[in-house]
């Protein structure tokens, strides 16, 4: 139920078993079927979800109707809207599940808990929102300065799963380009290689 | 809340069970239905679908795995099961609600079968240390059930 967020918990933070236990008392087991919801838009993100099995994206729905996915989730990942999560403000988000998942979610108060009562799980946090706000800003660079093909190939080589898992269309969408657009770009790089 | 929830209703066939499926069957939830008479546990599904078509419920046999999926999970079974059924789904329930309607009565329905100074919900808390165990719906006798009550809103019952 928890192996793979344990295995990545150890890998950042080292856990004593009693440490282990610990924090085991705090976490919510979930499953979620293809196309659930974890958070729809307008409700106040309460958990923040770790994928033991399967998929997950976060997207936004402008006010023309249009999807914008923000982010994808894999076995390993985690996945919420940090700052409702963090600021009990409302959700402008939707998260949902692209497969049948089985996650390990942490709520606000387990969070809130074990940060008083986990030291090693503050340290964890610490280097997940380091590790995505470095993640985020080699995006926003590759966004601002790359080329087109250039972002493609420096998505699939950092995220080759992703591009297994996720279908075109939805790749295509966290991009910012249309599903021709990439279709486009694809079979440049498919000549080119 | 947007995002509909997922509960599970173990008991869904005894009378508190049934009435409770058929109300929140209206309300923006998911529900998984489980009890231990299969044939009851059908006409109740189909009660359901033929008031509400479009009414999100499925009939689950392991209560482990129902649990797991909900959100929130309703024990309506009788005192003497809720042992048994808390075994089973303590893991899964690790910090979600689990709402308790059990009044303790001992076999015959004459007495309570919880010594005093404790309570089923109290009892059941601690057979669930990480789930939040609610006490509701156990005033009302089954049969007096009359009017819709949405968890958390009643008229005449009580929640603590």
């Amino acid at each position: 139920m928890y192996e793979v967020f344990f295995s990545k918990f150890n890998e950042k933070v080292q856990l004593s078993e009693s440490e282990e236990y610990a924090v085991k008392q705090f976490l919510t087991p979930k499953k979620l079927r293809k196309r659930q919801y974890l958070l729809q838009e307008g409700d106040i993100c309460k958990t923040v979800a770790f994928i033991e099995k399967g998929a997950m994206r976060s997207y936004i729905v402008d006010s023309n109707g249009q999807e914008h996915i923000f982010s994808f989730a894999l076995e390993g990942w985690a996945i919420g809207d940090l700052s409702s999560f963090l600021t009990e403000q409302i959700s402008t988000q939707n998260i949902d599940a692209l497969e049948n998942c089985e996650l390990v979610l942490i709520s606000k108060y387990a969070h809130d808990q074990m940060l008083i009562s986990v030291p090693k799980y503050a340290t964890f946090f610490r280097i997940l929102m380091t590790e995505a706000y470095i993640a985020l800003q080699k995006r926003t660079l590759s966004i601002i300065s790359m080329s087109l093909d250039d972002r493609y190939k420096s998505f699939i080589d950092q995220y080759p799963d992703i591009v297994q898992r996720v279908p075109q269309h939805m790749i295509a969408s966290h991009m910012g380009l249309s599903p021709e657009t990439l279709s486009r770009i694809r079979s440049r790089i498919g000549k080119s290689q | 809340m947007n995002t509909k929830q997922t509960i599970a209703i173990i008991g869904a066939t005894g009378n508190v069970g049934t009435f409770i499926s058929k109300s929140l069957s209206k309300g923006n939830y998911r529900l998984l239905l489980l009890g231990n008479q299969p044939d009851k546990l059908e006409a109740l599904y189909e009660e359901i679908r033929n008031a509400s078509p479009e009414a999100d419920i499925e009939i689950y046999g392991c209560p482990t795995e129902a649990s797991w999926e909900a959100d929130i999970i309703i024990l309506t079974v009788p005192y003497g099961s809720q042992q048994e059924i808390a075994e089973k789904i303590r893991e899964v329930a690790n910090q979600k609600m689990v709402i308790s309607i059990a009044n303790p009565l001992n076999e015959p329905y004459d007495r309570l079968a919880t010594v005093s100074g404790t309570s089923a919900a109290e009892e059941l808390q601690k057979l669930l240390p990480n789930s939040k165990v609610v006490k509701a719906f156990n005033i009302v006798f089954p049969a007096a059930f009359a009017k819709p009550i949405l968890v958390g809103k009643k008229a005449d019952s009580f929640i603590s």
